[in-house]
This record gives structure tokens, sequence and C-alpha cells, in this order.
């Protein structure tokens, strides 16, 4: 999901607490590099507390190479631990949004 | 648009005769209690919370047990909040989901607030228009029997039962999530 949709994710991420679900999230950042709409701002730059607060383990990658191996571990931790496990894509890592109109 | 039919009595009609490929998912609050009222099982998975999720629950069971029969049975305040979960069911399209709203028109766990559908919302419209080609309108006994077949053996569906606001006192299940998780894997045969 892009990192707006953690806003709305909240009370839902109770299900995997209250019951022990391993899920494993990739969250695509927008708001913090190179943002054109500030409206992104917000939620964006609340995320990673925001899934903190949440119980949930944050990862963060920012280049190409960190991904993989930050999937994997992800993965390993969702599933051994039973939480909830969020890969931040950064947004220098998925580049500027191009605006063409 | 308020309904006749008592809500324990509805649920009762609705497991009867259940077999062990029905798997059944109620939506935090009254349904809990209905299903918990009905008889306890461990291929029920009782929410307690994350209000708006039942439906979206349901069809991810459904996908991942394709031999099961999955029935989500919730209220309309529950499915009011996740409502585009019914549009992502109609383009998946799973042949064994049931989702079944018991609508008594009000939010009857915060004290009895009018819901969308008592002000004239119709699901059971809103879900045709997502692609549920079964839609039924349950208000008597009879509509009940067939509901409860169909639940054993029917195709994807959508049905509103029309209950009547009334709030009979609380059976409460076990309301420990992983135990519910450990206790229904155990049931499907999968490590718990």
């Amino acid at each position: 999901m892009q990192s707006s949709g953690v806003g709305n994710c909240v009370n839902m991420l109770s299900l995997m607490r209250a019951c022990r679900f391993p899920l494993v999230t990739f969250i695509t950042m927008r708001g913090e590099w190179e943002e054109f709409n500030p409206w992104q701002v917000p939620m964006g730059s609340i995320v990673e507390p925001v899934m903190k607060l949440c119980d949930a383990a944050v990862l963060r990658a920012t280049k190409p190479e960190d991904v993989a191996p930050l999937a994997e571990r992800a993965v390993q931790q969702a599933f051994g631990e039973e939480r909830v496990v969020a890969v931040l894509l950064s947004q220098e890592l998925i580049g500027k949004k191009v605006w063409v109109k | 648009m308020t309904g006749t039919l008592e809500r324990r009595a509805a649920m009762a009609a609705l497991m009867q005769g259940r077999g062990d490929d029905l798997l059944v998912v109620p939506g935090l609050g009254s349904t809990t209690y209905d299903l918990a009222a009905a008889g306890d099982n461990d291929r029920n998975f009782y929410l307690w919370g994350a209000m708006g999720g039942a439906a979206m629950i349901g069809l991810g069971l459904a996908l991942a047990q394709p031999a099961k029969r999955v029935a989500v049975i919730t209220g309309d305040g529950e499915m009011l909040m996740g409502m585009g979960a019914l549009a992502t069911i109609g383009i998946q399209q799973p042949d064994n989901l049931a989702i079944v709203v018991f609508d008594n028109g009000m939010y009857g766990e915060t004290g009895g607030q009018q819901s969308h559908t008592g002000a004239g919302v119709d699901m059971g419209a809103v879900a045709r228009g997502c692609g549920f080609k079964v839609c039924l309108e349950v208000s008597d006994e009879a509509g009940l029997a067939d509901l409860a077949g169909r639940l054993k053996h029917g195709g994807l569906l959508f049905a509103r039962v029309a209950i009547r606001p009334d709030e009979p006192p609380r059976v409460l299940p076990e309301k420990d999530g992983a135990i519910l998780k450990r206790r229904f894997r155990v049931a499907l045969g999968l490590t718990a």
C-alpha cells in the first residue's frame, strides 16, 4: 500500500495483534522526498511512528539493493514472531512522481 | 425496512444441521454473541474487533480453503463500515462464500443509533451492483430455511436477513484471538 493507506488500516491492525497473525506489508512512501503534493505529507511523515504504535516492526529500504534482503528478513520475522513487519520503500528509492499535466 | 425475525432464532436456524465443512465468521458484537448462542464450534472465528473486516476475512478464508464453505454473518453496521469488501468479492467471485447481513437498521452495541440501512440504504442493491448474482431478502422462516440450505451447498451469495431491533442477553465466547486462531487452524488440519 501507499503511506496514506496506513492511516486507514490502524484499527484493522488490531486483528493481527489480538490473534498474533503474521503480516508483511510493503509501504511505498510519499510526502518525504521531492513531494509535489503537500497533502501527502501529514500521513507520510507519521507512518513510521504509527506502525510502531501498532506493534509493527519497521524496516526501511532506501537503495534498490536493500529491498530483497529486507524482504527476506521481514518474512522471517513476521512468521517467526507472529507479528506485523512493515517494509518502507522510501520515496528516495521509488523516485519522484512525475506530474506530466 | 425493519424486520420481524428474532436474531437468536434466525442464527439457530442457519446453523441447524451444520457440517464440518462450514466455516463461520461473525462480525464483532451481536452476531458473535448470536453464533456463540447457537453452539460453540472450533470452526467459528469470532470477531471481537476489527470492525469492517468480517467480509474480507471471509474472502481470504474462502480463497485459502476452496474445498470448504465460508459464511460471514455480520450486522448492518459492520457491513456498512467495510462496504468496499463487496466490490472486491464481486470481482473475485469465490463460489464458496456467503455474506449474510443481520439487518436491524441500527448500531445495537453503542446504544441503538440509526444506521444507514435504517435510513434507507439497500445493501442487497449494493451487493448486486458489485456483481453478486444471488442476492436474497430473508424476512420469514421459509426464507431462513432456504438460506440454511444454500449455506451448505450454494455458490457465492449475499443475503439480508431482516431481524427485529432487540438485544437479547449476551452470550460471550472465547475472546483470546490467538486461541481462536489456533483452534480454528487445528480444526482445518493445519499446524497450530
